[in-house]
């Protein structure tokens, strides 16, 4: 195990605490119609963007079993839609400069897979007449928070964002087309 | 590529099997898992407990800010109902002790003996509610698990899970809560069980088609022998009544507590039978 690797575990885990505190803390208290962001879905589609399936999965996991202890639903429900979102996304690593934007659709990706786990399991009451709400205020707060989160989930992996190939200058490509 | 492919589906079968088996577990209240559950969730209690104090006074502020307009209209709503109270109180003024006369002619003693504490309930994290509710209380007050949790109305329900500053209490309206229950001025006793949020009760056997049964009849806590519950705790009213093919009456039963706005709740300390 390198220095590095102990490194970006070290701050992997102080960014999912520090996530979880903030959720716990301030973010669940900031509710629009009632209805709370959900920062560590943002942080595990996140970390599938940045850091690939592989570590999405891993970090989506341990982010969804922290929401699961803490929000009293069956251990493991959120563990596993939070994985499968992280590891979806991380399928897209590389492919994306900007990847903000695909947070948000990715979270409520994420969302729907765990009220349909839910219903799986037997939890039906997850899926109810406010679905579409909570759907939209988890939206609106994953635009608001994706910036911040990718942010912090390369600083966590100490990855930055890998610049496209500088386009030859026209001139050069004519050159080369006639060649 | 292949064997990309092949470990990715590897993985993502192990993940499925590995969350399976925890929600299984979890659902099934295996016991040594739920002991490292509740060991877990008591490691992170003074994480959640502090983050919660230190962040709200924010919360409060955004609730002032984007609240207003409801709280306003809530105190409109309420102050229209003190009105109306007062009203009845001074036709009522009778109905009291004629209720109590009743209650004491049933032999109904409402839970004035038993000690007990109150309870704050802390807001659930995130936007799907579910059968249980946190309150701040735990064995360091006292609280085991298997006591019953109840309002100044009624029954809310039983405490599942304590650390030393929290528990949680499962409602009664939890599809997999069942109690005993019986029509205050009658025998009969039976089994309610929940069946979801904003949902009556349902008594489905024990009650047959020669019990006289009305709606807005009081169903209490049955007491029986080794019952978790103290008797006589009212559990709702009879707010529906059907038979169904065996001849059996089947009640809706709607909870006396309102169990969709609680604030606070009392812990009964009753360990009997526990």
């Amino acid at each position: 195990m390198t220095a590095r690797t102990v490194r970006s575990a070290f701050r992997s885990a102080l960014a999912l605490f520090s996530v979880f505190v903030l959720q716990v803390g301030i973010l669940d208290g900031l509710r629009i119609y009632d209805r709370a962001s959900e920062p560590l879905l943002v942080l595990a589609v996140a970390g599938g963007l940045v850091g690939g399936w592989w570590r999405g999965l891993q970090l989506g996991f341990a982010a969804g079993l922290l929401y699961d202890l803490v929000a009293g639903t069956p251990v493991g429900l959120a563990a596993f839609a939070y994985a499968l979102v992280a590891a979806a996304s991380g399928l897209l690593q590389g492919y994306m400069v900007r990847m903000w934007w695909l947070v948000p659709p990715f979270s409520a990706l994420g969302l729907c897979l765990y009220v349909l786990a839910g219903e799986v399991v037997g939890q039906d009451h997850l899926f109810n007449d406010r679905f579409w709400l909570t759907l939209g205020v988890v939206e609106l707060w994953a635009v608001i928070l994706a910036p911040l989160t990718l942010r912090l989930v390369r600083w966590a992996w100490g990855e930055t964002v890998t610049a496209l190939p500088a386009l030859p200058p026209p001139r050069a490509m004519e050159a080369e087309a006639g060649r | 590529m292949a064997s990309r492919t092949g470990r990715s589906r590897l993985t993502l079968v192990i993940l499925v099997l590995v969350t399976v088996t925890l929600v299984t577990l979890d659902v099934r209240n295996v016991g040594p898992f739920e002991r490292v559950k509740s060991a877990a969730e008591a490691a992170l209690d003074p994480v959640v407990s502090g983050a919660r104090r230190a962040g709200g006074p924010l919360g409060d502020a955004w609730d002032s800010v984007t609240g207003y307009d409801d709280l306003k209209r809530e105190n409109e709503r309420l102050r229209t109902e003190l009105e109306i109270e007062r009203g009845r109180d001074l036709a009522n003024a009778n109905a009291t002790v004629v209720l109590q006369e009743y209650l004491a002619q049933a032999q109904i003693q409402y839970v004035t003996d038993i000690p007990s504490t109150a309870a704050r309930v802390v807001r659930q994290l995130g936007n799907f509610p579910g059968f249980t509710v946190d309150v701040d209380k735990g064995s360091s007050a006292g609280v085991k698990v298997g006591m019953p949790a109840v309002t100044s109305a009624g029954l809310v329900g039983r405490v599942v899970d304590v650390a030393p500053g929290r528990s949680r209490i499962r409602l009664i309206s939890d599809p997999e809560f069942e109690l005993g229950v019986r029509l205050v001025g009658g025998e009969a006793v039976a089994i309610a069980r929940g069946t979801g949020r904003g949902q009556p009760l349902v008594v489905s056997e024990g009650i047959d088609i020669t019990t006289p049964v009305a709606v807005g009849m009081l169903m209490t806590t049955s007491g029986i022998d080794r019952s978790v519950y103290p008797p006589d705790i009212p559990v709702g009213l009879v707010a529906e009544v059907e038979v169904d093919p065996g001849l059996n009456q089947v009640l809706s039963v709607q909870p006396a507590a309102s169990l969709e706005s609680l604030t606070f709740v009392t812990i009964l300390l009753y360990d009997n039978a526990l």
